[in-house]
């Protein structure tokens, strides 16, 4: 399992010489993942559902809080330190057009797992290469090829292979068909469905399409502006929401029927700028609901239901 | 996908590049075979056929020594070519070398750039005299001083790229793999920065053949009787009213290489630049 | 607004480009008519073309590599008809931002980063009208008005950075309609939107087709802001229309197999208590390249209809009396 405990993530300032202040884009996140289990992070720009993913994977150095993987906790190693839990948790990485060096075959991009691991012996890795094209529905003869030679689709397929080549335990997928089109997206979620199964994985789903989201999650967690807002069971989360943020996002999103056009109870204002937040309750200033208490009281995450958190003081909405 | 031409041919699809090839290629096969085709010895004098204009005995004509002016050009090119070759190679290797520690070490980066802005400062010409008048005249000396001039150009540039490509996917990725600093820079910094690399080596040599026929020129560099192209014309000068084949071979010779170096360097930046990431 | 009347009419356009590596056709195909007050969505993926025909439109191709190779393009505009293909340069610039205006999907690119948000808006008025120093700036602060920037006076001074993306699309729209064209066209501008300053821009979006009435031609590849906005729909796919419907017959009945997998490629959204099923039902294969479209028609190979007698010709585009239109030579015998 991996657990993330009051987990924050600064960014330095802007500036040469002069650092500004450090920015703090993640607030207190705790969650845990543990295997065969899908966990959706949902949010839009500045909710540091990215930058969760990458501290996960030490990629970013956690400005506090705790990360533990199996146990063993990561929130502080070096470098060296870090390989052998790189061997647990991998990473697929968004955009399909720079998560490959184009000037590496995909088979010595692959490789190059084995090759920090020291999996094998040399002239076996060409061999699982192959399996591992395999399992994500690539021919063999694929990996004399370079980057630019594939689809996206493909190239994504590609990014899971070499996530795939140290054996991890977890991965954190990083909006991993957004960039993709529609009719290649259902076959990438598909193959994520199938290799969880197989390989008893447990996945982060990083995504901003809700629709994505739920259909993939087990359970999922809201977040906005750095800090989560509702956590729930997908099923419940959908069903009845019990965060005005969660209500809100579930709204906006276009449903491709156009008889359930929305009257647009659109949410006004803009997402504030991450160095001058609201006091109180950060997503006040675009509440439908909010009232005076919200801007004093930083609500705490209450368990509404069983496994249903939400971050909100008052109980009656939405 | 798309099928993608390969460098070659899109290198020869931009006419004035081949053409720019052409005249190096010649330059290169005059300067590698100077001591076979030059009909003279370069430094053997002839007093009574001084000054004498270009004819069938002496294609350029020959100088106030009677030297052969088509065997000192030869020559002349062959000082170049190396010239040129060594000061790329040390530019180019000191560069990438500054410019890969800068992107990699905050502290070493803003030391070195601001080192490198007061370099670049001094014009080009100014820096390898005053590099000269400390070191010695020598070709050894003038590679160093003119390296020492074209370096932090190259170490800009690499700086640059390599800061770029550290934010892309694919290094975030190696690194998420367990990828340590090296291998990241040996395996894929460097190999996406050849391009730009290639295209600043020719613009470097352009400008180091230039250079050192002004430094030549000035005395600051190769000293006669080496025939330098540089110090050709200085010897020429002050024959223009009689003999003025003195200072047009050289001088025509400086010309064409290092348009011919800015035409292959401008076509292999258009064959490299866009082409990289293919049509998506 | 005479709803009978056609504002632009798209015939078999044909838009290539000549590279290097041989001809792309962008666009192989494609005809479509958009009335004047109707919002028409262009639908497809990567590769269909829906991007380089709206660039067509307004002849904003790089040319060369790329040239408009067939077709027609007419736009009805003030009681004559404009030959878009043959139109020349300086009767383009006068039609655009006047006659036909067109919003792109990167707010941050398509700003100029140097020029004050009033002034760029102010750039189209001066173009295109001759009113004076003062009258201009006044409208340029009622524009911005209207597509809900608040305090407008003094928004107009700021620069594209100082702005939110959905602050920097609604200055797009302003610059667009500043001159009240006929024909707007935008091209994905919400795709790069976070989902709740979506909804505001759609909204925003709906509501200025029907004050000012023009005609929109929607550019996507989301089916749900197509369900959201559009009045008919026209698909593409490698280049070419493969079909066209109200919005409503197109979601109910899908008539083009690319159409109806595409749909039921899509995970939904379920706010009832059944969660959805297993698997998603993927479209098989990949977009073919601009470069080597397959012979015949360009679905075939990824069709679960497909007959040998598919890629064999290209099918022709059949237009039903009711503005349908199907590119499908099996599309009487099955139900997609």
């Amino acid at each position: 399992m991996i657990e993330v405990d009051r987990l924050c993530v600064s960014f330095a300032g802007r500036g040469g010489w002069l650092r500004g202040r450090p920015l703090r884009v993640v607030h207190d996140v705790s969650l845990t993942l543990a295997r065969t289990e899908v966990l959706g992070l949902v949010g839009e720009s500045g909710s540091g559902k990215t930058t969760i993913g990458r501290a996960i994977l030490r990629l970013l150095p956690p400005a506090g809080g705790r990360i533990s993987v199996d146990g063993k906790d990561i929130t502080t190693l070096s470098r060296a330190e870090l390989r052998p839990m790189r061997r647990q948790v991998q990473m697929i990485f968004q955009d399909p057009y720079s998560s490959l060096d184009p000037r590496l075959t995909v088979q010595q991009t692959i490789s190059e797992a084995f090759a920090i691991h020291r999996i094998g012996r040399r002239h076996d890795w060409p061999e699982r290469v192959a399996a591992l094209l395999e399992r994500v529905g690539l021919p063999p003869e694929a990996m004399r090829r370079y980057p630019h030679e594939f689809s996206g689709g493909q190239r994504q397929r590609i990014g899971i292979a070499r996530a795939l080549a140290v054996e991890p335990a977890y991965i954190v997928a990083d909006e991993p068909v957004s960039a993709l089109d529609v009719s290649v997206q259902a076959q990438v979620l598909n193959l994520l469905g199938d290799l969880r199964k197989r390989d008893r994985l447990g996945l982060l789903f990083i995504a901003h399409d809700l629709a994505v989201v739920q259909h993939v999650s087990d359970r999922v967690v809201v977040l906005y502006m750095g800090r989560i807002m509702e956590t729930a069971p997908s099923r419940a989360l959908y069903a009845a929401p019990r965060h005005p943020y969660t209500e809100a996002l579930i709204d906006a999103a276009p449903v491709p029927d156009p008889r359930q056009r929305k009257v647009h109870r659109s949410l006004h204002g803009e997402i504030p700028r991450p160095d001058a937040p609201p006091s109180g309750c950060v997503f006040r200033t675009r509440c439908p609901y909010a009232i005076d208490a919200c801007a004093r009281i930083v609500p705490a995450l209450e368990e509404v239901t069983p496994g249903h958190w939400k971050a909100c003081i008052r109980d009656d909405v939405p | 996908m798309a099928r993608r031409s390969s460098l070659g041919r899109r290198l020869l699809r931009q006419r004035m590049a081949v053409v720019g090839m052409a005249v190096l290629a010649l330059m290169l096969v005059g300067a590698a075979f100077a001591p076979l085709i030059a009909p003279y010895d370069p430094e053997a004098m002839d007093i009574i056929h001084r000054l004498s204009p270009p004819a069938a005995a002496h294609w350029f004509g020959t100088d106030d020594f009677g030297r052969d002016e088509f065997s000192r050009v030869l020559f002349g090119a062959r000082l170049s070519m190396i010239t040129g070759t060594l000061v790329v190679v040390f530019a180019t290797v000191a560069g990438t070398v500054l410019g890969l520690l800068s992107s990699t070490l905050r502290w070493l980066d803003d030391l070195l750039m601001r080192f490198s802005d007061a370099l670049m400062a001094f014009p080009d010409i100014l820096l390898a005299i005053a590099l000269m008048a400390a070191l010695g005249p020598s070709l050894l000396d003038v590679v160093l001083a003119l390296g020492t001039v074209y370096t932090p150009r190259v170490a800009r540039l690499v700086r640059g790229a390599a800061l770029v490509l550290q934010r892309t996917q694919f290094v975030e990725a190696a690194a998420a793999l367990g990828a340590g600093e090296l291998r990241i820079v040996c395996a894929h910094l460097l190999p996406n920065t050849f391009a730009v690399l290639i295209v600043q080596a020719t613009f470097t040599f352009a400008a180091a053949v230039l250079t050192e026929a002004a430094l030549s020129f000035l005395g600051a560099g190769i000293p006669p009787p080496t025939p330098s192209w540089g110090n050709m014309i200085a010897e020429g000068q002050q024959y223009l009213d009689r003999a003025d084949w003195l200072i047009m071979a050289p001088g025509l010779a400086i010309l064409l290489t290092v348009l011919a170096l800015q035409l292959v360097g401008d076509g292999l930046r258009d064959a490299l630049d866009p082409r990289l990431r293919g049509l998506t | 607004m005479n709803a009978g009347e056609t504002l632009l009419e798209v015939e078999e356009l044909c838009t290539s480009f000549f590279t290097d590596e041989g001809e792309a056709k962008a666009v192989d195909g494609v005809s479509f008519t958009v009335r004047p007050g109707e919002t028409l969505a262009l639908v497809g993926e990567s590769g269909s073309g829906k991007s380089v025909t709206a660039l067509s439109i307004m002849r904003l191709f790089p040319s060369p590599p790329g040239r408009i190779v067939g077709g027609r393009l007419r736009l009805h505009w003030n009681g004559v008809v404009h030959d878009l293909v043959a139109a020349s340069e300086p009767r383009m610039r006068r039609l655009r931002g006047s006659a036909i205006s067109m919003i792109f999907q990167e707010p941050m690119t398509s700003l100029n980063p140097l020029l004050t948000v009033g002034e760029q808006v102010a750039e189209v008025l001066r173009a295109h009208t001759d009113l004076g120093r003062r009258a201009i700036a006044r409208r340029t602060v009622e524009m911005l008005d209207r597509v809900g920037i608040a305090a407008p006076e003094r928004r107009a001074h700021d620069y594209p950075h100082h702005l939110s993306g959905g602050m920097r699309q609604r200055v797009m729209i302003a610059v667009a309609l500043v001159c009240a064209p006929a024909l707007l066209i935008a091209d994905e501008p919400t795709t790069a939107l976070d989902v709740t300053i979506q909804g505001q821009v759609l909204e925003l979006m709906r509501g200025l087709r029907a004050e000012f009435g023009m005609g929109l031609l929607f550019i996507t590849h989301n089916l749900g802001v197509v369900a959201e906005i559009a009045d008919r729909v026209a698909v593409m796919y490698a280049g070419r229309l493969v079909e066209t419907a109200d919005v409503l017959a197109l979601f109910d009945h899908p008539r083009h197999p690319y159409t109806a997998a595409l749909l039921r490629s899509l995970p939904r959204l379920c706010r009832g208590e059944a969660a959805p099923a297993g698997a998603l039902e993927a479209i098989p294969g990949q977009i073919p390249s601009p470069f080597e479209r397959p012979p015949g028609c360009p679905f075939a190979p990824r069709c679960g209809f497909a007959r040998p007698r598919c890629t064999e010709t290209v099918p022709p585009l059949e237009v039903t009396p009711g503005g349908q239109a199907v590119r499908c030579i099996r599309r009487r015998e099955i139900v997609p």
